[in-house]
């Protein structure tokens, strides 16, 4: 059978033979299936293969926290050993989803932690997750544990931590970067050095966890296998023995350099043999040689916290052409992007975050437009993911990325609105190239301003969308017709995330249902009707729909970490459950569903 | 029936394998509705190959038969004393496989370079808390010019919280003012 789809009279012959087929040639068959969708179609095909597809699934993500109920999960996958859940909307790591929202972890720690007795990873992002949590998690699976990963969490403490690091001794995998936790002191880490002699990675970046050096040192000591350390502030002369004991780090981040032009005490600082990810904190010109003697084997580098200008990134850039990742600030400007370009050959993700506005900051001034991207474009065509804050952008630049980088798989853009003059507006030429020839695209997102694209651009988008499975646009479309024009083409996208576009509530829903794979769909900024209703077109059986209004209340509710809750504008979040509404919405998110 | 190990054709697509499944779902049910039709009717065991008049050489057919070699993701798969004159579902099987394979590879190289920290593009007039909090100190920072006051800064802002960043920063409101809307 030369992969053809087999024939029916085939089929027919080959179910004749269904009683000699045993369970265990296909459980056996089945376990070595690992593509989710494949894994997916198969459990479709009848009620056997649905049995032992759920006996043999070893990974499960649950794209939503809400989309499904706990127990629902442990029935159908008992057997599972690694589970990844995804809670608050994304826009929570942008500060515009109160911490109080919800996505909290307990239901399903509480449900998951001890029947799953297979389980051994655990993956949550942007939850809420309590000490208790941890703590319930710890006492049925701390034993098995290997991998726990919390990413952008709030909630915990490092009593949590102290905790984890006394009873999970089996740990390879500790993540919990940009997470928010309550620092009550050093001594997890010195726990987690004292009895763990088996971690790989520990992640802390972003966390402002203060750890003692010596702690480090004896993690490295004990850790033989420590390959990745990205950790919070911590002067970089003071690590000079953690670095001689970590032989085999390959990956760090996360080093400050806090004493202004005293080269001197940083120049006895040796990175270990094999290092090839760094990223260090507040480098900046008279520091940056301290990576010169081994920049040839940098394959990522993380620009993004760094005090560099535009001519400091063009001289470490030149000197780094096996880099596959870079992440940097728009500082890096044109002119480096064209360093990339000449010098990179290898980069397949490339982050441009945007910087400093502040106009009186000399090294921000440089700001990235077409002519970076285009330099990029041509030099780098092995790129799978570009994300870029620009400051100009036209068509031309983005047909050239769709000429160029034919294995992007995930492309993002965003205008920034600082800027009064725009190249070349609307961009509905080259988006329209660029969808039709990065045909591998999964995730696209474009955030312009308004005029900068047009309804026949949405139209473009929605019929070139392919494979595109998420989407975020901002400032998109001029009528409610575009965005119809748009839905009626998204054939495969699951999630869809719209702000400031100027689309009713009518059109909202009518496009809605015209999407037939949508499961999830965020909006702030919409025209929103009289009565707010036109918002019920789009109810559906097993179909949430949540608003949050824009009130005064909204405005000042206040974060954990007593900052005002700066955005007040509504929001709509609806999508798919198997779950049913919510229980435990807070009072000023409403649900909405006809009476 | 022989079962031959022949390596997996090239161009398959990954729809390819939920296609077969879909296929392989109606055909269960078909069967489901025919043995309830006919769930008194005797069904006498056919021959592998009708109208030849050789005598099946058993031997060989079962040596055969009880390996099954599966190509997938790049790997060969062999099972042995399975699917005793089953070739028919090798066949089906191995072409679910073989499906799958393209989608495989696809996954692995896009899975070489996944990054574990989930950057993504965003909302351009709010930054990202992170990058939010890195301006902030910075422009601490750049409040004191002389070596002494910034090493100062520099230790601060270590030591401080998130919680302290309120009464030091801007307020975020005129920084974080959205786009207008056009509200009819």
């Amino acid at each position: 059978m030369g992969g053809e789809v087999p024939e029916p009279r085939r089929l027919n012959r080959a179910l004749s033979f269904d009683d000699w087929v045993p369970d265990e040639a296909l459980h056996l068959v089945m376990g070595h299936v690992e593509d989710p969708r494949d894994r997916e179609a198969a459990s479709r095909v009848c009620r056997r293969w649905h049995r032992i597809d759920a006996l043999t699934r070893k990974h499960v993500t649950v794209a939503f926290c809400y989309a499904a109920r706990p127990a629902r999960l442990r029935e159908r996958f008992p057997r599972l050993e690694s589970l990844s859940l995804k809670g608050k909307p994304r826009a929570a790591m942008y500060g515009l989803i109160p911490d109080d929202w919800g996505a909290y972890a307990a239901p399903w720690i509480d449900e998951l932690a001890a029947p799953l007795e297979c389980l051994k990873a655990l993956h949550l992002r942007r939850m809420t997750v309590t000490d208790a949590d941890i703590a319930a998690l710890v006492r049925a699976r701390g034993h098995m544990l290997q991998e726990l990963k919390l990413d952008k969490c709030i909630g915990f403490s490092t009593d949590a931590l102290r905790l984890v690091a006394r009873s999970c001794r089996s740990l390879r995998t500790l993540f919990l970067e940009e997470c928010h936790i309550t620092d009550k002191g050093g001594e997890w880490l010195h726990e987690l050095a004292v009895n763990n002699s088996v971690l790989v990675t520990l992640n802390f970046y972003m966390t402002e966890l203060k750890v003692a050096p010596a702690d480090l040192e004896l993690l490295a000591k004990n850790c033989k296998s420590l390959i990745s350390l990205k950790m919070s502030e911590c002067d970089l002369s003071d690590l000079i023995s953690f670095f001689q004991t970590a032989n085999a780090l390959q990956d760090f981040a996360g080093g400050a350099f806090y004493e202004v032009g005293e080269l001197t005490k940083y120049e006895k600082v040796k990175f270990p043999p094999r290092l090839c990810f760094l990223g260090l904190t507040y480098m900046g010109t008279n520091e940056m040689p301290v990576i010169f003697p081994f920049s040839m084997k940098l394959k990522k580098l993380d620009l993004q916290y760094t005090f560099l200008t535009t001519e400091d990134h063009c001289q470490i850039i030149a000197k780094c052409p096996n880099l596959l990742i870079l992440e940097v600030r728009n500082v890096i400007g044109d002119r480096g992007l064209e360093v990339v370009g000449d010098t990179c050959k290898k980069l397949r993700r490339l982050r441009i975050e945007r910087g400093d506005d502040d106009p009186g900051l000399q090294e921000e001034q440089g700001g990235v437009s077409q002519l970076g991207l285009t330099a990029v474009a041509v030099g780098c065509r092995e790129l799978e993911y570009i994300a870029a804050y620009v400051s100009d952008i036209t068509n031309g630049a983005l047909e050239s990325i769709g000429t160029f980088c034919k294995n992007l798989y995930d492309f993002r853009l965003v205008l920034l609105d600082r800027e009064r003059q725009v190249t070349d507006l609307p961009l509905d030429n080259g988006v329209c190239a660029l969808l039709r020839n990065c045909t591998k695209l999964r995730r696209f997102a474009l955030y312009l301003r308004p005029g900068g694209l047009s309804d026949d651009g949405l139209s473009y988008i929605g019929q070139y969308s392919g494979n595109i499975q998420y989407m975020l646009l901002g400032n998109v479309g001029e009528s409610d017709h575009g965005l119809i024009r748009f839905a009626v083409g998204c054939t495969n996208l699951q999630k869809l995330e719209l702000r400031s576009c100027c689309f009713s509530e009518r059109a909202l829903s009518l496009a809605v249902l015209q999407m037939p794979s949508l499961r999830y769909i965020w909006v702030q900024g919409y025209r929103a009707s009289q009565t707010g209703l036109d918002l019920l077109l789009m109810a559906r059986p097993f179909w949430n729909i949540e608003f949050t209004p824009p009130s005064p209340e909204s405005f000042n509710h206040m974060t954990e970490d007593g900052e005002p809750c700066v955005d007040s504008h509504a929001q709509v979040l609806a999508y798919y459950s198997l779950a049913g509404r919510r229980s435990d919405c807070p009072q000023w998110v409403i649900p909405l569903h006809p009476a | 029936m022989a079962v031959s190990d022949h390596h997996c054709g090239g161009g398959g697509r990954s729809w390819r394998f939920a296609v077969a499944c879909g296929v392989l779902s109606r055909c269960v049910k078909a069967e489901a509705a025919a043995a309830a039709n006919g769930r008194h009717r005797h069904h006498p065991t056919m021959l592998l190959m009708p109208g030849a008049d050789v005598e099946p050489d058993v031997r060989e057919e079962a040596a055969a038969a009880a390996q099954l070699k599966i190509m997938y993701g790049g790997r060969m798969l062999v099972f042995d004393d399975f699917f005793p004159a089953g070739g028919a579902v090798v066949e089906l099987v191995r072409a679910a496989a073989r499906a799958g394979q393209d989608v495989r590879r696809a996954g692995a190289a896009r899975r070489r370079v996944g990054d574990s920290r989930g950057l993504d593009a965003g909302l351009p007039v709010v930054r990202k808390v992170s990058l939010q909090r890195f301006v902030e100190k910075r422009r601490r920072m750049r409040f004191g010019a002389t070596a002494p006051n910034l090493l100062a800064i520099r230790r601060q802002c270590c030591r401080q919280g998130r919680r302290d960043q309120a009464a030091l920063t801007t307020p975020r409101s005129t920084e974080f003012e959205l786009p207008s809307f056009s509200f009819v």
